[in-house]
């Protein structure tokens, strides 16, 4: 249970002020095995994100998928439709003319990949959501957005207020902060 | 590494491809004497395709200078000694000239094919169409070859992008007139207006996947992953886009199932042809489509290499399949002179492209051209 008086600790956050440094804190962070961590930038920045450990997702598989699926179902309604459910000749041709049935199957495959690329990405990304504890940090406002952050959760394994502190320290952060949520 | 040096490997695949040329042509000289109808077909399917590829090498530089982009780095040292050959090939249309009534049924004494046809499917003005438009493209080659070297890799400049523009639009209203006198009018009764995209996409296929097999094989090194990516993707692109126009056109007809339409498509449905038109979808669209669906393959030269050769190797297949069903009405015979004749033809293509790539000065760019290229 969340105490109103007292919000528990999301985790600890650093500000630099060049990317370089960032990439730094975050590979030493690394080396000391944190994993739950993640960085805010104003653009990305090259192999931040593999360094973060973000090898690989699921997206490329689950647009397959859908990609899949939307052309199993394009085919199998036609199929049902011209041929079990309301066999119609239509110019002598045979109930199962599969060139006829291809754009609809092109069509759908398509369609069915790009919703589910689209929306696994937004939802394995998290949202929809409203709000995030990142967001009580005061100086991450637009003001500030020329800056990089790297924030260091509090579930992470690893994570020891006082050892973490001291870890992001010496890596000469402009400033670091507790986020509270 | 013991790496045998880049010249030398060059030159080794020069000497084979010689050979090919000679013994290829040998062959085909042999035939003239068996079966002489035969050695036009064949020479027509072997130039059809590789003066295919030249075509397509231009298309690939004309598209680079209106477009720009990082692929152009590793792309365009190949693509542009591909295209040098396109002289060559120009040369290589006049021998065909003597011959049209070994395989053009109008070009035939004797057949009567309709009254505006008459006028516009004649031997002189086959003659005159074919050698103005390899005149023109020539021209074109050799204007972008002059450009490019005086900055291989400048950000693509208005006037770049103005040539790159008027050498594709030229290209493609000659390849309207052309793509009916060298493949359509074999069937003098059959059109189709998807035919010359279908013409074009073949050239810039093929090309692309010769392109990319050349870059995986001699600059292995040299290439970096996202150039190699983009090219892949480009690839994949043209290979859905070439299923795409090839199929749309099959289902226009079939859907409409006119006798002067479909007769193309029963040509290429009996006596052993449905075997290639199956083979021709699996290997030149279904296998490259869903090995290059993985982002993985298309960032490895490994996989990108053999993809290439594969999409090239089909491209070749589908030109004698737009040819020899017009032509071997009786069902399909053995391909021994449409082979040799790929290969004899193939060996002097290579042969003369590897003497340009040879020359092609190092392929060393700088950081701030790079980043140029990349914008």
């Amino acid at each position: 249970m969340k105490s109103p008086v007292q919000p528990s600790l999301y985790g600890l956050v650093a500000e630099f002020v060049e990317p370089k440094d960032l990439l730094a804190a975050v590979n030493e962070a690394r080396n000391a095995s944190y994993s739950h961590m993640d960085a805010y930038t104003p653009y990305p920045v090259e192999g931040l994100a593999e360094k973060l450990g973000m090898r690989s997702n699921a997206v490329p598989l689950i647009t397959l998928l859908c990609g899949i699926a939307g052309g199993t179902i394009a085919y199998g309604m036609q199929y049902y439709s011209a041929v079990i459910d309301y066999p119609l000749n239509v110019g002598g041709r045979p109930l199962h003319s599969w060139p006829a049935f291809v754009p609809i199957l092109f069509e759908l495959t398509i369609l069915g990949a790009a919703i589910g690329a689209v929306f696994s990405m937004i939802f394995l990304n998290g949202l929809p959501r409203l709000h995030h504890p990142i967001f009580e940090t005061p100086f991450f406002t637009a003001r500030n957005a020329s800056r990089f952050y790297l924030c260091i959760e509090a579930c992470d394994p690893q994570f020891d207020e006082s050892k973490t502190r001291a870890l992001l320290e010496k890596q000469s952060p402009a400033i670091i902060w507790e986020v509270r949520s | 590494m013991n790496e045998v040096p880049m010249s030398t490997q060059i030159q080794h695949w020069q000497r084979i491809a010689w050979c090919c040329c000679t013994s290829g042509f040998a062959v085909l000289m042999i035939v003239f004497f068996i079966e002489r109808p035969r050695v036009m077909e064949s020479y027509w399917i072997a130039w059809i395709f590789w003066a295919g590829v030249s075509f397509g090498s231009l298309l690939i530089l004309m598209m680079h200078n209106l477009t720009g982009g990082a692929w152009g780095i590793a792309a365009r040292p190949v693509a542009e000694a591909a295209a040098m050959t396109l002289p060559l090939m120009a040369l290589m249309f006049l021998p065909a000239l003597p011959l049209l009534g070994d395989l053009f049924p109008w070009a035939k004494p004797g057949t009567v094919i309709g009254p505006h046809k008459q006028v516009y499917l004649t031997p002189t003005w086959f003659g005159i169409r074919g050698v103005t438009t390899l005149a023109v493209l020539s021209g074109f080659t050799i204007l972008l070859g002059l450009w490019q070297r005086h900055a291989p890799f400048r950000r693509p400049s208005s006037q770049s992008a103005g040539l790159g523009a008027t050498a594709l639009v030229t290209y493609l209203g000659m390849m309207l007139f052309v793509s009916t006198d060298w493949v359509s009018s074999l069937n003098p009764g059959w059109f189709s207006t998807m035919f010359v995209v279908i013409f074009a996409v073949d050239h810039f296929l093929s090309a692309l996947a010769f392109t990319v097999f050349i870059v995986t094989k001699f600059q292995r090194t040299s290439a970096e992953v996202e150039q190699l990516h983009d090219l892949g993707t480009l690839l994949f692109t043209f290979v859905f886009f070439w299923a795409y126009v090839t199929f749309s056109q099959f289902l226009i007809i079939w859907s409409g199932n006119l006798p002067r339409e479909i007769s193309w498509y029963l040509q290429r449905s009996s006596g052993g042809w449905p075997y290639v038109t199956i083979l021709l979808a699996v290997v030149q669209f279904g296998v490259p489509f869903v090995l290059l669906l993985s982002r993985a393959a298309k960032r490895s030269a490994v996989v990108l290499g053999p993809v290439a050769l594969l999409i090239f190797c089909a491209n070749a297949m589908h030109t004698w399949w737009l040819i020899a069903p017009s032509v071997q009405t009786k069902g399909m015979r053995v391909p021994y002179a449409e082979l040799a004749a790929l290969i004899g033809m193939g060996g002097l293509w290579t042969a003369i492209f590897l003497g340009f790539f040879k020359s092609q000065r190092p392929l060393q760019v700088n950081a701030a051209e790079t980043e140029v290229a990349y914008e």
